[in-house]
């Protein structure tokens, strides 16, 4: 089992979930989020004043995914979440060591 | 009336010094509290006392002032006087009265005089004076000793040493100090003060309605919609039902009247609402309660400051000018006036305190719910400016403040028959015109934003040390868009309703006012649209929500009297100024306004009163009040009165009022402390977030040992 955490453009979200749906891949937990990488911040003006945004808003997709499934994953984020300019986001993968359904108490496998 | 100002101002600074209302708690345990004894009171207030007594003897000498109100002074000082003054060391400082507190780290020492115990501050914070004879309490002493050294003050020079040091070399300075009032007394010489006001005999305020509105008030000079008076003699003697009938032509007349300025008044009280909702969208998310409930609050303590005494200053003397369309209010008919070269000018009104003898009346109070709303816009401008650091006691005695003094006073110079409307006496066109308060509400309201702002100094953040400005971005731009909107609603009552009337003398073009009001309003916001796209390359939500206001405030004086095509300029010009001026004050004079309350109602007040004497055409005529500007054949007397309001409007607001700030934070400060600021103002200062996630129902586990935790059971599918 591996963790395959994706730090995405918030408008790419719904592309990169549909296509994960379509793989199979069981569940996905969401999370806004900011952050700042190569992307240096954008611009904003407040009553004639400019000033930088360096914290820029991003969503994480998070989902735990059987290791023969991990190419495929890392595949579509790449297909789905890319625009080709700074900004497009970074994606970390996790070794998982344990997992419980709680509503049954399964473990392991069984609790995707 | 100097004479009455000077009580005021000295019996309102003893009670500031021993009743700040609502101040903040001492913090810490109180270890120790000496309360003071009746004569150590007296020494507390003797600057004030010797100052009334000098009045007096002034007054005994020249007779000025009639028996009842020295009397009336004298019983208050004593009333003052008789309030407990309690000084309290605490754990972690010193309060007076439980309310001014003041923390140990803001001193260095503590002096020990013959009457006087001063705090020596650290640098940047206020020294603390108390008045009281510090060896007939030693366990008090004892107990400061624990926090701060006691020094034994030195003895200071005797008063004359102290004034040859104060004067030698300054001959040049007191010479030119000397002339001013030199001049003054010259120009005033041969003038008087009065006081007595309307005749012996005074009209009898109507409380059943029943009587306010007769046939007779159609009696007229012939203009339309009036009566000749032969032609009502005749009446009276050929035809009584014509009488009768006028009786009720009269009353409908001003019945369609109130009904006008009581659904205006009411639409203009929603402008709280917009106020409410630029200002707390403008502003940080961790203040937003405390923005909000400023706005909330400022409606009843100003009202009540307003029903005490603020509406008896502001038109305790219009019922000589007279109000035909709410029936006259002849019942409010005392003016203090000064007579100077042959005219009576009026200074402030005093009939109508707490709607009370006359000022209960159907009319009046027509007149109060309209001018209440009016005075309530004015203070909660400076709420918007001061945001964000203003400490909830200064807040809460500045809303009294500009209820009972800085909104009325103006308010009758231009509103009340006081002297600028009196201005045309001495050719000035027809003496200043202020439609519906570009000047009396807005710019008083502006100004007063300036000097809070000034006095209080900008957020923390806002200016860096190398001389470059932080934009601080406001929480909800929504919110204030919505509360725009809101306003411009209102301002269909601001302006149009300010007719006092829909019905008879001029009044039916109260549409072309709505009409006027509605363009300039629309035109501000696209010009500072236009403005900021040039400017920035993008158009600025934040300045079209500014520019539109700035539209509607500019032509809230010229709305009576201009056409809709000038309505259209007054306000495209504003939504320009207003961008300009902004950046102006955040930039150079480094004023930190998070609203953009001074440029949007001080800047474009001001515009809005010089536009009457440039665009005014002559076209209207209320009750024969017709105004014309400079392009409309006035040769610039006119303009000058203008003119003349304004600097009057900016003198009195913006000096009355940094004085009053200035006072105010010497007493007790006025600001946050820098903890509160960046946490936010919310909690520290009310204990209520304006934003908060739902609090979960959550019961803290008793005191007593840790519950036992059972180890982890090894993973059953591992």
């Amino acid at each position: 089992m591996k963790k395959v955490e994706a730090i995405i453009r918030p408008e790419k979200l719904a592309d990169v979930r549909t296509a994960l749906a379509e793989i199979g891949v069981p569940g996905v937990t969401i999370t806004d989020v900011k952050g700042h990488g190569a992307q240096r911040g954008i611009q904003q003006h407040w009553r004639g004043t400019a000033y930088t945004v360096d914290l820029l808003p991003k969503v994480k997709i998070e989902t735990v995914v059987p290791d023969e499934l991990v190419e495929r994953v890392l595949e579509i984020v790449h297909e789905t979440a890319r625009t080709g300019e700074i900004g497009d986001g970074k994606v970390f993968v996790f070794e998982i060591a344990e997992a419980m359904r709680v509503r049954t108490g399964e473990r392991g496998h069984g609790a995707m | 009336m100097a004479v009455l100002a000077l009580f005021g101002l000295m019996l309102v600074l003893m009670l500031m010094r021993v009743a700040v209302p609502f101040g903040v708690k001492p913090e810490g345990k109180v270890m120790r509290e000496v309360q003071l004894s009746f004569r150590e009171r007296l020494l507390y207030h003797r600057g004030s006392i010797y100052a009334i007594g000098g009045v007096l003897l002034l007054m005994a000498l020249t007779g000025v002032v009639s028996p009842p109100i020295e009397l009336i002074v004298v019983l208050a000082a004593f009333m003052i006087v008789g309030i407990p003054i309690r000084f309290a060391v605490t754990t972690k400082g010193i309060g007076v009265n439980s309310v001014a507190y003041r923390d140990w780290s803001d001193f260095s020492a503590a002096e020990v005089g013959k009457r006087f115990l001063r705090f020596v501050p650290r640098p940047g914070h206020h020294s603390l004076k108390l008045t009281f004879a510090a060896e007939q309490h030693p366990p008090f002493m004892r107990s400061i000793e624990r926090f701060l050294p006691l020094t034994t003050a030195q003895p200071t020079d005797p008063l004359w040493a102290r004034t040859r040091r104060l004067l030698k070399g300054r001959i040049v300075q007191i010479a030119a100090l000397l002339i001013v009032p030199a001049v003054a007394l010259a120009f005033l010489a041969g003038s008087s003060v009065a006081l007595a006001g309307g005749p012996d005999d005074p009209p009898k305020p109507d409380r059943s309605g029943l009587n306010t509105g007769t046939g007779t008030d159609l009696i007229g000079d012939g203009t339309p919609a009036t009566i000749s008076q032969d032609d009502f003699d005749k009446a009276t003697k050929n035809e009584p039902f014509a009488v009768h009938l006028a009786d009720w032509v009269e009353q409908n007349r001003l019945a369609s009247n109130f009904i006008w300025v009581l659904v205006t008044g009411y639409l203009v009280m929603f402008m709280q609402a917009g106020f409410a909702l630029v200002e707390t969208g403008f502003c940080r998310a961790k203040n937003a309660m405390h923005v909000m409930l400023m706005n909330f609050m400022v409606y009843g303590l100003a009202m009540l400051g307003y029903f005490v005494c603020g509406f008896a200053f502001q038109f305790g003397g219009i019922g000589k000018v007279g109000v035909p369309n709410l029936g006259g209010l002849a019942t409010l008919n005392h003016e203090a006036t000064i007579s100077i070269h042959g005219t009576d000018w009026g200074l402030f009104g005093y009939r109508g305190f707490f709607l009370a003898g006359s000022g209960y009346d159907v009319g009046v109070a027509v007149m109060f719910l309209f001018q209440m709303v009016f005075m309530d816009t004015a203070a909660t401008i400076p709420t918007g400016a001061m945001a964000e650091r203003w400490k909830w006691t200064g807040f809460v005695v500045y809303s009294f403040f500009i209820g009972t003094i800085i909104y009325p006073i103006f308010g009758n110079w231009a509103w009340g028959g006081g002297w600028l409307s009196q201005l045309g006496n001495e050719g000035f066109g027809k003496g200043y015109i202020d439609f519906a308060g570009s000047g009396v509400v807005h710019s008083v309201g502006g100004w007063t934003a300036l000097a809070g702002a000034m006095v209080l100094g900008a957020r923390l953040g806002k200016y860096n040390k190398d001389g470059t400005v932080n934009a601080i971005p406001g929480h909800n731009i929504i919110l204030a868009a919505l509360g725009t909107l809101i306003l411009a609603f209102g301002w269909f009552g601001f302006n149009p309703g300010s007719t006092l009337g829909a019905s008879g003398l001029g009044n039916l073009r109260i549409g072309i006012v709505a009409t006027t009001t509605m363009l300039a309003g629309a035109m501000g916001g696209l010009s500072a649209m236009s403005f900021t796209w040039l400017t920035n390359k993008k158009p600025d939500p934040g300045m079209c929500i500014n520019g539109t206001l700035a539209g509607l405030v500019a032509i809230t004086a010229p709305s009576g009297y201009v056409s809709p095509y000038f309505g259209v300029i007054i306000g495209g010009i504003a939504g320009v100024l207003v961008v300009l001026a902004v950046n102006f004050f955040d930039r150079v004079l480094r004023v930190d306004d998070p609203v953009g309350a001074i440029s949007v109602h001080g800047v474009n007040g001001l515009w809005g009163v010089i536009s009457v004497g440039l665009f005014a055409d002559g076209t209207a005529n209320y009750n024969g009040l017709s105004v014309e500007g400079i392009f409309f054949g006035d040769g610039g007397g006119q303009l000058g009165a203008q003119i003349i309001g304004a600097v009057a409007c900016f003198v009195w607001a913006f000096g009355v009022a940094w004085l009053f700030f200035k006072a105010c934070d010497a007493i007790f400060g006025i600001r946050v402390s820098p903890d509160d600021e960046l946490a936010g103002l919310d909690v520290p200062e009310l204990g209520l977030p304006g934003y908060s996630p739902d609090a979960e129902p959550y019961r803290a586990p008793a005191p007593g040992p840790a519950p036992h935790v059972p180890a982890p059971q090894p993973a059953a599918g591992a």
